[in-house]
C-alpha cells in the first residue's frame, strides 16, 4: 500500500515534469511551427502567399483562418547568409508587415502609415549587420527601415488589403512586385 | 532458502510494477495534459471587450509558454502589434452561443482602428457555405453608417435593408473582427474602449 502511494506521488511529480518539458520544448521541436512549414515549402528569396507556405486550414490550426480581405506574401530569411531586404511599392490602400523569427516571436511589425512615402523598404539584420549599418550607413539602405532580429532564421510576412474585386489588379501588382533579396555587407 | 528466494522475486516484481506504474502515470498524464492544454487553451491574459476576445500578446516576446506551445503546435501566424489584432466572438450580448440558424444585429461605434474586417466561420473555424452572390463578410469601408455615425449590421438568412450579411449554418458559429492599425491594445483605459454589441433578433423555428 505504501509502495502504491509512493509510486503515485513519483508518477504525479513525473507527470508535471513531462508536462512542463513538452510545453517548453514544443516551440523548439515541433515540426508544425509556421517556420518549419515555410522552410519546407518555400524557396529563399522567392515570395509565396501564406496559404502556399503553411497549412492555414482553421480546422487544423484551431485558430482563425487568414483574413480573406488580405493578400499575403511570405519571404524566409537566413541572416547567416546575409541581411534580407524586402521591397514593394504600389497602391495598396493598407498594408502591414511582420518579421517572425523561427521560434514564432514577432520581432518587428509595421504598417504603411508608420513609414515615410508608404513604400515598403525593410531590411532584416542580425546584431553584426546592425552594427555595420549603424557605422557605415550604406547608401542603398538610407530609406529602409531596419528590423533587428535576435535569431538568424525566420520569415517576413506582408499583408495587403484588397477592399473588393476592383482592387485585385492593383493588389496583385503590389504583391507580385514584392522583391526579397539577400544583402552582403 | 527457497522461501527467501521466492520472497525476493516477489519484491522485485512489485518494484518493477511500481516503476512501470509511476512511468506510465508520468508519461500518460504529462503527455495527455500537455496535448489537451495546447488544444484547448489559447493562453493567459486574453483581452476581452464586450463579447469579443483577442490575444494581443500572441507572438510577442512576452507571450506565456502555453501560448507559445500552442502556436508552435498549430502553426498559427499572429498579427504583430503594429499590424492589428484579431478578436473572436462566440456568444451574443445575452451570453447565449451564436447559432447559425439565428439572426443577429451588430451595433455600435466603429472600433478605434484604421480598418476593420468582419468574417464568419463555424465554431471550429470551418468555412460556411452560402449561395453565390450574397455578402458573407464586411469591412469598415464597405458598410454604411446611421445618421448619427453608428454602425448597424444585420446577419440573417433573409436579405435586410441597410447593411446585411448572409448567415445560415446548422450549428454554432464564431465571428471574427480584425482591427488593423488599432490603438485598442495601447489604450490605457481599456474600459473606455467599446466594441460593437452582438444582439440576437430571432431564430428559425
Amino acid at each position: 500500500m505504501i509502495r502504491l502511494v509512493h509510486a503515485t506521488i513519483v508518477g504525479l511529480v513525473g507527470a508535471a515534469l513531462v508536462h512542463l518539458s513538452v510545453i517548453f520544448l514544443l516551440p523548439l521541436l515541433s515540426a508544425s511551427t509556421a517556420w518549419n512549414q515555410i522552410a519546407a515549402r518555400t524557396a529563399e528569396n522567392a515570395p509565396a502567399s501564406l496559404q502556399e507556405s503553411i497549412d492555414t486550414d482553421p480546422a487544423r490550426t484551431g485558430g482563425n483562418g487568414p483574413d480573406p480581405f488580405f493578400e499575403t506574401a511570405v519571404c524566409r530569411y537566413d541572416l547567416r547568409e546575409g541581411a534580407l531586404r524586402v521591397r514593394a511599392s504600389g497602391d495598396a490602400p493598407l498594408w502591414t508587415v511582420g518579421v517572425h523569427d523561427s521560434l514564432g516571436t514577432v520581432v518587428f511589425s509595421a504598417n504603411d502609415r508608420i513609414v515615410a512615402g508608404r513604400r515598403l523598404d525593410l531590411a532584416v539584420v542580425d546584431a553584426n549587420q546592425l552594427r555595420f549599418v549603424r557605422q557605415n550607413a550604406p547608401a542603398e539602405l538610407t530609406d529602409a527601415f531596419i528590423a533587428p532580429a535576435g535569431r538568424p532564421t525566420g520569415f517576413v510576412l506582408v499583408r495587403a488589403f484588397r477592399p473588393d474585386a476592383s482592387w485585385s489588379a492593383a493588389i496583385d501588382r503590389f504583391i507580385d512586385g514584392l522583391a526579397c533579396e539577400t544583402l552582403q555587407f | 532458502m527457497r522461501a527467501v528466494r521466492a520472497h525476493d522475486a516477489r519484491a522485485m516484481i512489485r518494484t518493477a510494477l511500481a516503476i512501470t506504474y509511476a512511468l506510465t502515470l508520468a508519461l500518460g498524464l504529462g503527455g495527455a495534459s500537455a496535448w489537451l492544454v495546447t488544444d484547448r487553451f489559447a493562453g493567459f491574459s486574453p483581452l476581452t471587450i464586450g463579447q469579443w476576445t483577442g490575444y494581443p500578446k500572441a507572438g510577442a516576446g512576452t507571450a506565456d509558454p502555453y501560448a507559445r506551445a500552442r502556436a508552435a503546435r498549430t502553426g498559427q501566424v499572429p498579427l504583430g502589434a503594429a499590424e492589428g489584432l484579431a478578436l473572436t466572438a462566440t456568444h451574443d450580448a445575452d451570453g447565449a452561443p451564436l447559432i447559425g440558424t439565428c439572426a443577429y444585429v451588430i451595433e455600435g461605434r466603429d472600433p478605434p482602428s484604421r480598418l476593420w474586417t468582419l468574417t464568419m466561420a463555424g465554431i471550429n473555424g470551418e468555412a460556411l457555405s452560402s449561395p453565390p452572390g450574397v455578402p458573407t463578410m464586411a469591412h469598415s469601408r464597405s458598410v454604411l453608417r446611421e445618421a448619427d455615425g453608428r454602425l448597424r449590421l444585420a446577419l440573417s438568412d433573409r436579405a435586410r435593408p441597410g447593411n446585411w450579411l448572409y448567415l445560415r449554418h446548422d450549428g454554432p458559429i464564431r465571428l471574427v473582427l480584425t482591427l488593423y492599425d488599432t490603438t485598442v491594445t495601447a489604450s490605457v483605459a481599456l474600459a473606455e474602449v467599446t466594441l460593437p454589441r452582438i444582439g440576437k433578433t430571432g431564430c428559425r423555428a
